[in-house]
């Protein structure tokens, strides 16, 4: 079986939710604690096995590239001189630049989620690959979000759909909700993903979320589908898998263990940070006591 | 007396607190809810009626003028695409390009808090200006720079934003002004200790680094000092020109900004509370936020 070492990630939004923050930076760099949500994202990846990182931007995204790139020689100058404590901080910068091949696209294709991997369709070939958003992603427990997805692909085959346990019935109006046949505890085989569905037309408790394994068939369905989109019409990917589903393609709905973090609007993301902020090693004990004197006041 | 119509914001730090964040955005671009940092700054200054401000960065901050430039077409287009509900987004965009004329230098120099402003000095004159830093956040009624200016205005002279200290550590952390009381809250300075300890403190006003200057008689100091500044030694406003300037009989007032609350978003822990202490406050997020936090502190 070919090994999954590639990967996608949508990062060509416009972030309008976070305006005017959002005005001349990319969503994706807003910061939890000390590093941008894309970078979570991306050392996720990593962790996982994925060598290509291929991220599909605009004009504005400009500070994503630099990111991953190396440092710029002045802020390694500054922290040159700022003697053996700054040292590690060297090592990281230019370390990121180092730890995947990240490989920018700006979007071409109509607007919509299908968008990003039929940009990216002349780099992917015949090899399954990750496609992931960058404003939300889990911390997956014991094992990461993507080793769970590569290893169920590993075992069946197929796609993958990442999916969150619905905790709340609103969540029902807000997600797609996998329909099929469980095949054991967390794991669906499916057959539909219907948008929004409602408490009680819910075909399943999974909805899917942040991130999908792709069989890279998907691409000429996606390609069949761009030619027949109508002016004006946003580019799913989510009819392109219906169809491939319909012609017997394994798609897995799997319920990731671990939690699922939110961070496309202001609060979900300012949530996330409280999470990271409490549970951050240095800063988690004296940012409670901060926060639980606030709230008593 | 000439009205005070120009700042200057040192805004060219490396930002290495925050790193690996900042390694490709600038630190006066952290967000605090929905606004960087530098943009509670600017809007307090163009609230005192500053109507030019000078923003003094390096090469990695272009984050910083884009953000207060006109927005790209881009996201115009894909704003009006998303209909009515969009468009006081397209307002607040527009509105953060001409609420004042920004003028961008690049910092040249040797490391110091003078700098910025030596670098400034053509754009100045002998004009009174204001001199600030974004990582002085001091939400204050009416605000600093609104406060700074009044002073400036009933005694012709430079202004010295402080706040009152208590703790014995600050006294080890700041530069706390020393000179006769005027009035509750206003000295006449006579001079500037820096981290002097408790015990031989002049007083309890630290100083936050905003100052207001009333013409362009600094820039005479800097020069000079400038000029003399031994190698390897940083070029620091409060030694090179404020002292000098005290010695020399020109009047300065040390200010404690009245109805204030100061946040310092200088260090991961404390940007993090300031966060909070906005998002608590905010009016569409705050209660849902009190109360995610309550469930998550219990458990």
């Amino acid at each position: 079986m070919t090994k999954v070492t590639k990967a996608v990630i949508a990062a060509a939004g416009f972030g309008t939710r976070f305006l005017p923050q959002t005005k001349a930076m990319p969503k994706e760099m807003l910061p939890l604690i000390d590093k941008p949500i894309i970078q979570y994202v991306v050392e996720e990846l990593v962790e996982a096995g994925i060598e290509d990182i291929l991220l599909q931007v605009r004009s504005n995204k400009r500070p994503i590239e630099d990111h991953f790139d190396l440092p710029s020689q002045d802020l390694i100058a500054n922290l040159e001189q700022g003697g053996p404590k700054k040292a590690s901080l060297i090592k990281e910068v230019n370390d990121l630049a180092r730890i995947a091949n990240f490989v920018f696209v700006r979007a071409k294709a109509p607007y919509g989620n299908a968008a990003p991997v039929v940009d990216m369709a002349h780099l992917l070939g015949d090899e399954p690959f990750i496609y992931t958003f960058a404003d939300d992603f889990f911390v997956g427990r014991p094992k990461s979000r993507f080793r769970q997805m590569i290893e169920l692909h590993e075992q069946r085959g197929g796609s993958v759909i990442s999916c969150m346990q619905v905790k709340h019935d609103s969540q029902y109006d807000k997600y797609g909700i996998v329909s099929g046949q469980q095949v054991e505890d967390g794991l669906y085989k499916v057959d539909k993903i219907i948008e929004k569905p409602g408490k009680d037309n819910a075909p399943s408790d999974l909805a899917s979320v942040s991130s999908y394994l792709l069989d890279p068939k998907l691409i000429p369905y996606l390609q069949r589908a761009e030619e027949e989109l109508e002016e004006g019409e946003e580019f799913y990917i989510q009819p392109a898998m219906q169809a491939m589903m319909n012609d017997g393609h394994d798609f897995w709905g799997l319920n990731i263990q671990g939690t699922y973090y939110d961070t496309g609007d202001k609060l979900e993301y300012l949530k996330t940070v409280v999470d990271f902020g409490l549970g951050h090693e240095e800063l988690g004990s004296e940012l409670r006591a901060y926060m639980e004197e606030k709230l008593r006041g | 007396m000439a009205k005070v119509t120009k700042a200057v914001i040192a805004a060219a730090g490396f930002g290495t607190r925050f790193l690996p964040q900042t390694k490709a955005m600038p630190k006066e671009m952290l967000p605090l809810i929905d606004k960087p940092i530098i943009q509670y700054v600017v809007e307090d200054l163009v609230e005192a009626g500053i109507k030019d401000i000078i923003i003094i960065g390096s090469s990695n901050k272009r984050a910083i003028e884009d953000h207060f430039d006109l927005p790209n077409e881009d996201l115009l287009a894909n704003l009006r695409a998303g209909g009515p509900s969009k468009q006081k987004y397209i307002d607040a965009m527009e509105r953060l390009a001409s609420m004042a004329n920004f003028i961008y230098l690049r910092q040249k120099g040797p490391y110091g808090t003078a700098t910025p402003l030596m670098n400034a000095a053509s754009l100045l004159g002998n004009e009174p200006f204001i001199y600030t830093y974004p990582d002085d956040l001091t939400i204050a009624s009416p605000n600093t720079f609104q406060q700074l200016i009044s002073i400036y205005e009933e005694f012709n002279a430079g202004v010295d934003s402080c706040f009152d200290i208590y703790e014995d550590f600050e006294y080890d952390r700041y530069g706390i002004a020393a000179g006769e009381e005027v009035r509750p809250g206003l000295l006449r300075m006579s001079g500037i200790a820096e981290k002097p300890g408790r015990e031989q403190a002049p007083s309890n006003f630290a100083s936050t680094g905003t100052r207001l200057f009333a013409d362009g008689k600094i820039f005479e100091y800097l020069e000079r000092g400038l000029q003399n500044l031994p190698e390897g030694k940083e070029f620091q406003i409060t030694s090179e020109a404020v002292e000098p300037m005290l010695k020399d009989g020109i009047p300065m007032y040390a200010y404690s900004i009245q109805n204030a609350k100061r946040y310092d978003t200088g260090t991961q822990i404390e940007y993090l509370k300031t966060l909070f202490s906005f998002a608590l406050r905010h009016q569409d997020l705050g209660e849902e936020l009190r109360e995610y936090l309550r469930g998550e502190l219990s458990e």
